[in-house]
């Protein structure tokens, strides 16, 4: 079955290009361009990994991050952060399992994400 | 006689799709090469061409400066530095912002139309405002060919509209007959006929102030404050002598952001202004002078008051929704 990634970015170019890479990758990529509709579909279903950029219309990555990872029912699941001022994180309490900066790789971006969803199937599997 | 072997392609918001859609499309034995501007965030720019190089038969790089022109390359706009095209070679220039962007396409196109002519095709894709449509106009002028994704199928209808409107478009087309028209016209012979009298500046340079070209216009760069003149090249373009360029509808967003701005400063300097004049009332009300504290309360009462109205002020101006002016009045 082909796992599923929710993006939370709020410009829709660059979910466009994120989801692209994932599709390549052979995951499902799910956009969400602000955290009240990640949060709708979260209440559907459950991914496999989510990827969060720091500045969101209605709130703040780096605290969505914190609260997927203070909840029981998510914090198993790898959230990767995607930033570009890398010492905003620093100076902030950050849960995030991996922090992307921004502008990436694209290959350093591929294998952050086989590494996180090949940990969570072993997690899984655990 | 030559074939057409220089492509331009201008994209902004949504339009990742269609450059998709484009690449894909380019055969590997293509007889010209590809320059691409496309906006995207600064934190986001430069992965383009990795991205390019997944889908693509066409080799594709971020452009270096000064290096020659080849054939059958793709040459992506780096971040915050505009796409130049000479004689035979590529500039990368972190000229002035035309549009407010850098990279623009207007630059990029106009350098085109002015070096190679009529061997230069010109292709605006799914963008917000109206950067390209002044180049696109150029390379029209100038014996090129000018594209322009249909706007109905377009992600965001903006750019190609303007384009299409005022940038003499031959080929409205959708994304799916885009590429295998631009095999086809550079596989045609044209004279490269060049015109010397151009008109147009092309600022690379941003030690050197232009003259102003054109009429002088009441209003002022938002980039330096300098005056700025109006040419028309196909539409309306404001130009400031450091090399600031605007078409009218990125200076009215400039000019309405300043409006932002300001209007955010005052409300702060109001909000300053009753805090200290409370103060003062409660200063002088513990001395007893009754009728001093009383004007300062009025007045703070009063400050307040415009307070309100400033609110109401930055809320309206943020309704405005500029990106789709010229779409249909609702009512």
């Amino acid at each position: 079955m082909q796992k599923k990634v929710y993006i939370v970015e709020d410009d829709a170019d660059i979910g466009d290009v994120v989801g692209f890479l994932l599709t390549g990758l052979g995951k499902e990529p799910y956009i969400s361009t602000s955290i009240q509709e990640f949060k709708h579909r979260m209440n559907e279903q459950k991914p496999d990994l989510i990827i969060v950029d720091i500045r969101l219309p209605d709130g703040n990555g780096i605290m969505l991050c914190n609260q997927l990872k203070d909840d029981p029912a998510t914090a198993h699941i790898p959230v990767i952060l995607m930033s570009a001022n890398t010492n905003m994180v620093a100076d902030t309490r950050c849960s995030a399992d991996e922090i992307i900066q921004k502008p990436f790789r694209v290959v350093e971006f591929e294998s952050c994400i086989m590494r996180h969803l090949a940990n969570e199937a072993g997690n899984t599997t655990a | 006689m030559n074939n057409r072997n220089i492509i331009v392609v201008g994209a902004s918001a949504g339009g990742f799709d269609a450059l998709k859609r484009l690449v894909n499309d380019l055969p590997a034995n293509l007889r010209a090469a590809v320059f691409i501007v496309w906006h995207l965030p600064e934190d986001a720019e430069g992965i383009l061409p990795d991205v390019l190089n997944r889908i693509g038969k066409l080799p594709c790089k971020t452009a270096v400066d000064l290096e020659p022109i080849q054939l059958g390359r793709i040459y992506v706009a780096p971040p915050d530095r505009h796409l130049l095209i000479e004689d035979g070679r590529v500039r990368v220039t972190r000229g002035p912002k035309e549009n407010r962007f850098r990279p623009a396409i207007d630059p990029l196109f106009r350098s085109a139309a002015y070096a190679y002519g009529t061997l230069v095709i010109g292709v605006i894709l799914s963008g917000a405002l109206d950067d390209g449509t002044a180049g696109l106009w150029v390379i029209g002028q100038r014996g090129g060919i000018a594209i322009v994704q249909d706007p109905a199928e377009a992600s965001i209808a903006a750019m190609p509209q303007s384009a299409k409107r005022s940038a003499l478009a031959q080929n409205i087309l959708s994304i799916k007959e885009i590429g295998p028209r631009l095999v086809a016209l550079t596989r045609e012979d044209v004279v490269n006929h060049q015109k010397k009298d151009s008109p147009v500046h092309i600022n690379t340079d941003r030690s050197k102030r232009n003259s102003l070209i054109g009429e002088f216009t009441p209003f002022t760069c938002p980039e330096c404050h300098d005056d700025l003149s109006i040419i028309n090249e196909g539409t309306n373009r404001f130009n400031c002598p450091s090399g600031h360029t605007f078409s009218a509808d990125s200076l009215l967003m400039a000019i309405n952001e300043n409006i932002e701005a300001n209007l955010w400063n005052t409300l702060r300097n109001l909000h300053e202004s009753i805090f200290l004049m409370n103060q003062m009332g409660d200063h002088f009300a513990e001395l007893n002078e009754r009728t001093i504290a009383a004007n300062y309360f009025k007045q703070a009462k009063e400050a307040h008051r415009h307070t309100e109205l400033l609110n109401r002020l930055i809320t309206e101006n943020e309704r405005i929704p500029y990106n789709t002016m010229h779409a249909p009045i609702v009512e």
